[in-house]
């Protein structure tokens, strides 16, 4: 379950480098290569252990220029795929 | 018998790996079939061949591969982590296109190489500057056979077409460039004249005709003779003035290549090579088989068993006689004491033991279930504890649809051979057809228990789970088939059923769409009809209604 107040991490074991502005990733354990789009490679960006969700929502409000619903509605789902697919941690251990 | 060397390779070279001699092969090199040749390495697998001329600190040679399989292809072995040192989005994309060629897997080097593919890295690591591949002669008999082999070049060149740009066919030869590495498909007539001592590489399938080719042209299997026998093979390459220093050999009998009657003309092979003037006691033995072999062929069985017995007085430690032996007397009705050879061949060599000794396999690839049956049963009269063809013999019987008696030999494999995960996965399979969901879904979990990448067995499992109605774990076990690769128009059909259950609609969406992408119309016809069906059940339903 994934609460907004969850700190979340990249996986460590995700190789991945900005080309242009977008987050390439290679999730080796599915065999995929992953390219994040502008406003995922944004929260990409903002997963950095210490921020939770409603802090990367704000900075995708201020980033983006949206509203709260639809940035916590897209960050949220998006936060969802990242863990689900093991590409983030959640609440990691700083 | 020669000694199996994969993937642990054991020699009997007397130079120290890297002895810059050795890797030339100056040092050793004979004249195949007139000097003998001290390494001459004999392995059931062909990929030891890799290892072996690894071990051995080989590079930089021209390899003759004589083998009816071209041994060769592309392995996925890009690591993707170059993918990140692109510079642009543009040069990923086009990095991607080869796409089948990068390890996304990330699975080790080793795990990646196999018969069919062990000359790639040989070629890759510089073991091998230049490659001939001596096809069977029937290979370049007829148009057709050319163009079949220029296919196969062809096919591979479409897989990665900026490492494999020409495919050019000249006076019976077929020849293409990898990388600069220079590949030629010929018959041996054809080969050029080679100056600097080769890597020689044979397969005894090589001398054979593929056992599916000749069931499927209606020929009798165990009849079956070489179209070429080792000495003769050994006396073209003579002829070519053919100078090695170093040999293997594969019998490939595991997969069903060489039957396994013949196992011993990779033996044969490995003598003819090592000792052009061998024993003389050896030479007769030689002649004695392959006496019995041609009697066999005509259907004399009496005059075939008493020249294996000559062989066998000759040299009683040979196993593949009494083999031979075995298969011949039970022909004859002779079941008692075929057994009793048999039980001496697997003492000698147990590798006779295998699920490659009897044709079954074969037959049942091609659909022909009653005599894949009778090739398990000949067996299982000789050894009833074989585990292996009591496997054949169960599948075989699924095959046929007679559940019950499938399950009772599936059970058998499993009491011989506990972790033997096929069987798990086909007595599931059974009972799922008897609709014994719950003792299926045992099955199915021992069966990933034993195999976690079984992508069948977890699409089995999800398809049992679905049946107790277990929507959350059925949806689990489909997820993990995908995962492990496992591809079907049912799996993505299902999945999307689940997740509209679960009114979970872009999931399902997707799941449709998937399947629509892999298969097409079939997918759309599918769910056409379902729709058609549903309309139809919900027109039903609003009739009591309507005025």
């Amino acid at each position: 379950m994934l609460t907004v107040d969850a700190r979340l991490a990249k996986n460590e074991k995700i190789p991945w480098r900005l080309i242009e502005e977008e987050a390439i990733l290679l999730d080796l354990e599915e065999g995929e290569v992953l390219r994040l789009n502008p406003v995922g490679t944004e929260i990409w960006n903002a997963i950095d252990g210490t921020r939770s969700e409603a802090e990367i929502v704000a900075h995708i409000c201020h980033t983006f220029e949206v509203t709260h619903w639809t940035a916590s509605r897209d960050v949220h789902r998006f936060l969802k795929q990242l863990l689900r697919h093991e590409l983030v941690v959640k609440d990691p251990i700083v | 018998m020669g000694k199996s060397v994969s993937p642990a390779i054991q020699l009997s070279s007397q130079s120290r790996p890297g002895d810059p001699l050795r890797r030339e092969g100056t040092r050793d090199a004979a004249l195949v079939g007139a000097e003998p040749i001290d390494n001459v390495v004999v392995m059931e697998d062909h990929d030891g061949a890799y290892y072996a001329w690894k071990q051995a600190g080989i590079s930089g040679r021209i390899l003759l591969h004589i083998d009816a399989h071209i041994d060769w292809n592309w392995i996925a072995d890009k690591d993707p982590r170059d993918l990140l040192q692109a510079q642009s989005l543009t040069q990923v994309e086009s990095m991607l296109k080869d796409r089948c060629l990068w390890n996304l897997s990330d699975r080790r080097s080793e795990d990646l190489v196999h018969i069919g593919n062990y000359i790639y890295p040989s070629l890759k690591e510089g073991i091998v500057k230049e490659f001939y591949w001596i096809v069977p002669d029937s290979f370049m008999e007829s148009p057709a056979e050319r163009r079949n082999l220029v296919r196969q070049f062809q096919s591979l060149k479409r897989i990665n077409p900026r490492a494999m740009k020409t495919v050019t066919v000249t006076d019976h030869r077929v020849v293409a460039e990898i990388n600069n590495t220079k590949v030629t498909a010929c018959i041996l007539s054809r080969l050029p004249e080679i100056r600097e001592p080769v890597l020689l590489d044979i397969d005894t399938d090589f001398l054979l005709t593929e056992p599916g080719e000749s069931a499927r042209a209606g020929d009798d299997l165990w009849k079956q003779l070489p179209w070429i026998w080792p000495e003769e093979l050994v006396h073209r390459l003579r002829d070519k003035r053919v100078r090695t220093d170093f040999v293997t050999i594969a019998y490939s009998v595991e997969g069903g290549f060489t039957p396994i009657t013949y196992k011993y003309l990779g033996d044969e092979l490995a003598f003819r090579l090592r000792a052009p003037a061998h024993p003389q006691r050896r030479f007769q033995a030689l002649a004695h088989k392959r006496l019995a072999a041609c009697h066999r062929h005509r259907g004399e069985f009496g005059n075939a068993v008493s020249a294996f017995e000559q062989a066998v007085e000759l040299e009683p430690e040979d196993a593949s006689s009494h083999f031979n032996l075995a298969l011949l007397l039970d022909a004859q009705g002779v079941s008692e004491k075929a057994a009793v050879r048999y039980r001496q061949a697997v003492q000698l060599d147990p590798t006779y033991a295998t699920m490659y000794n009897n044709f079954g396999p074969i037959y049942q690839s091609l659909d022909r279930l009653e005599q894949a049956r009778d090739e398990y049963q000949r067996v299982l009269r000789w050894d009833p504890q074989n585990a292996d063809a009591q496997y054949g013999l169960a599948e075989a019987l699924s095959q046929e649809g007679e559940w019950d008696d499938a399950i009772s030999h599936y059970r058998t494999v499993i009491a011989l051979r506990p972790a033997h995960a096929g069987a798990h996965r086909g007595l599931g399979f059974a009972l799922m057809k008897r609709e014994r969901w719950e003792e299926a879904i045992t099955r199915f979990r021992h069966c990933v228990a034993l195999k976690p990448h079984d992508g069948f067995a977890f699409f089995l499992l999800g398809e049992a789970l679905l049946q107790q109605r277990r929507w959350d774990d059925a949806i689990e076990a489909f997820r993990t088939a995908l995962r492990c690769g496992f591809r079907s128009i049912t799996l993505n059909r299902r999945l999307g059923d689940l997740y509209l259950r679960k009114r979970q609609f872009r999931k399902a969406l997707k799941q449709y769409r998937k399947g629509l992408r892999a298969w097409g119309w079939r997918t759309l016809f599918s769910i056409r009809e379902r729709s058609r069906l549903l309309f139809e059940k919900l027109s039903r339903r609003k009739q009591p209604c309507s005025p």
